[in-house]
């Protein structure tokens, strides 16, 4: 056993308590729901390869799932995969299209609206997430609610 | 409304906790695990291996970074080669003239400031020619170690602040109540955009305006400190709001937190008033707030022809 039994103890108490809204604010930022189990799966097994080493596992594994799913973001196409992972109910409706809307934001500003609204993080919180200032995270939120306010407003009035 | 906006999209998002999450998660972890050979980590691969997958975008910068390195390289070496001094005891024609020993200085053009969102700058000089949608002659800065393009024209230096070039349409009269609207103006001219920013209410310290020049532009540098206490402003997550700045769509703003420190260089840039700014948190522990000056130390602006 790579990690030792407690700390694989510890290690999967974290997943039990977060992987639900870990998996959801990825599935928001990635649009993507394989992408969002992968990226999951991936952080929590490196977390446990790395033992005691981390102290702090919760957030490490936010941490890196973001950027995992960065990385997994940028090397595919630009489709939208909302097809049904195994084990979980499809997204629907109003979902689909407020995912395709965030389609059209920037990386940084999905990142941001999926950890704020969906990981419930605060601003200064996703700042230390994602390695950058809580007044930067700020910027990312108002440009994301000025895009989407437009295009959902264009969509309303469609 | 912002306020009611922001209820929007957390309404929009929240229907994302219909979605049933896999339940397989966990054996695909340990499936992972079990696919890997067991790697022992030192204690500084620890600190520098967040990823062992590197990202496609990690590789991107490394490439830059790989080919930037080379072209300084390759431009050494130009310069080099253009030192040459001939030396003869012989009697020359004007056509044999020995060269006069050339120095050719090094440059490496400036780059354009926001290239690639998440880039790590390569020191050296940048520049912008446009603020806020509206062109301006080349505005040039000059970054140390550090910088990093931080997306949504932002810049920001590890363990510093952010810095940001900036425009503002309209400026409200109180930063902790939006509700009480714009001041009057005008905000189109140097002395008007400054009078409304130092004139806002609600800041907990603003500096007295000095003037400044910047290679013949006129401007004025003062700093502005946010309270800590931000009991009954405007919301919970955007409780400063200083300026908005008409975009497409809604208009932006730039969200304060409490005693955030503001650097403000506001110039007239014949006749566009650009604002640009350094903020610092005070909650961020030990703001090194040097590089940042250094970096408002170094703007240099072309002349417009004509």
């Amino acid at each position: 056993m790579i990690c030792a039994v407690g700390g694989q103890d510890r290690v999967e108490a974290v997943f039990r308590r977060v992987h639900r809204r870990l998996w959801r604010s990825l599935l928001l930022f990635t649009g993507d729901a394989e992408l969002a189990s992968d990226a999951v799966a991936e952080a929590f097994a490196q977390v446990l390869r790395r033992g005691d080493a981390v102290d702090d596992v919760e957030a490490w594994v936010w941490r890196t799932a973001f950027r995992i799913a960065g990385g997994l973001v940028g090397a595919r196409s630009n489709s939208t995969d909302l097809g049904a992972v195994d084990g979980s109910a499809p997204p629907t409706g109003s979902l689909v299209e407020f995912l395709g809307l965030l389609g059209d934001l920037s990386p940084q500003q999905r990142a941001c609206v999926a950890l704020r609204y969906v990981g419930e993080y605060t601003s200064l919180e996703i700042g230390e997430l994602l390695g950058t200032s809580a007044s930067t995270v700020r910027v990312h939120l108002s440009r994301a609610h000025a895009a989407l306010r437009q295009t959902i407003t264009e969509a309303e009035h469609a | 409304m912002p306020d009611d906006f922001d209820s929007v999209v957390a309404a929009r998002c929240s229907a994302v906790d219909d979605v049933r999450v896999p339940a397989d998660l966990w054996s695909r972890v340990q499936f992972k695990v079990l696919d890997r050979p067991p790697v022992q980590f030192t204690e500084e691969e620890e600190t520098m291996i967040d990823l062992e997958t590197p990202s496609h975008t990690d590789e991107q910068q490394e490439r830059t970074r790989r080919v930037l390195v080379a072209g300084l390289l390759a431009a050494a070496a130009v310069v080099a080669i253009a030192r040459v001094a001939i030396r003869t005891d012989d009697p020359v024609s004007p056509a044999d003239q020995p060269s006069p020993t050339v120095t050719v200085p090094v440059t490496v053009p400036a780059r354009a400031l926001f290239g690639t969102p998440g880039e790590h700058f390569v020191p050296g000089t940048y520049y912008v020619d446009e603020v806020e949608g509206t062109a301006t002659p080349r505005i040039f800065v000059t970054l140390g170690d550090g910088w990093t393009n931080l997306g949504d024209k932002l810049f920001g230096i590890d363990g510093g602040g952010d810095a940001m070039f900036d425009r503002a349409d309209r400026v409200y009269a109180d930063a902790c109540h939006a509700s009480e609207g714009f001041h009057a103006g005008p905000v189109t001219t140097l002395d008007g955009l400054v009078t409304a920013l130092t004139e806002q209410q609600g800041w907990a310290e603003v500096t007295a305006p000095t003037d400044v020049t910047v290679n013949g532009y006129a401007g004025k540098r003062f700093q502005r400190t946010a309270p800590a206490d931000k009991t009954g402003c405007n919301t919970i997550d955007a409780p400063f709001r200083s300026w908005e700045t008409d975009g497409v769509g809604e208009p932006n703003f730039f969200w304060y937190q409490p005693r955030d420190s503001e650097t403000l260089l506001v110039l007239d840039v014949n006749g566009t008033i650009i604002i640009i700014k350094t903020v610092t948190s005070d909650l961020r522990e030990n703001p090194d707030a040097a590089p940042l000056a250094a970096m408002l130390a170094s703007i240099r602006i072309e002349q417009a022809s004509g």
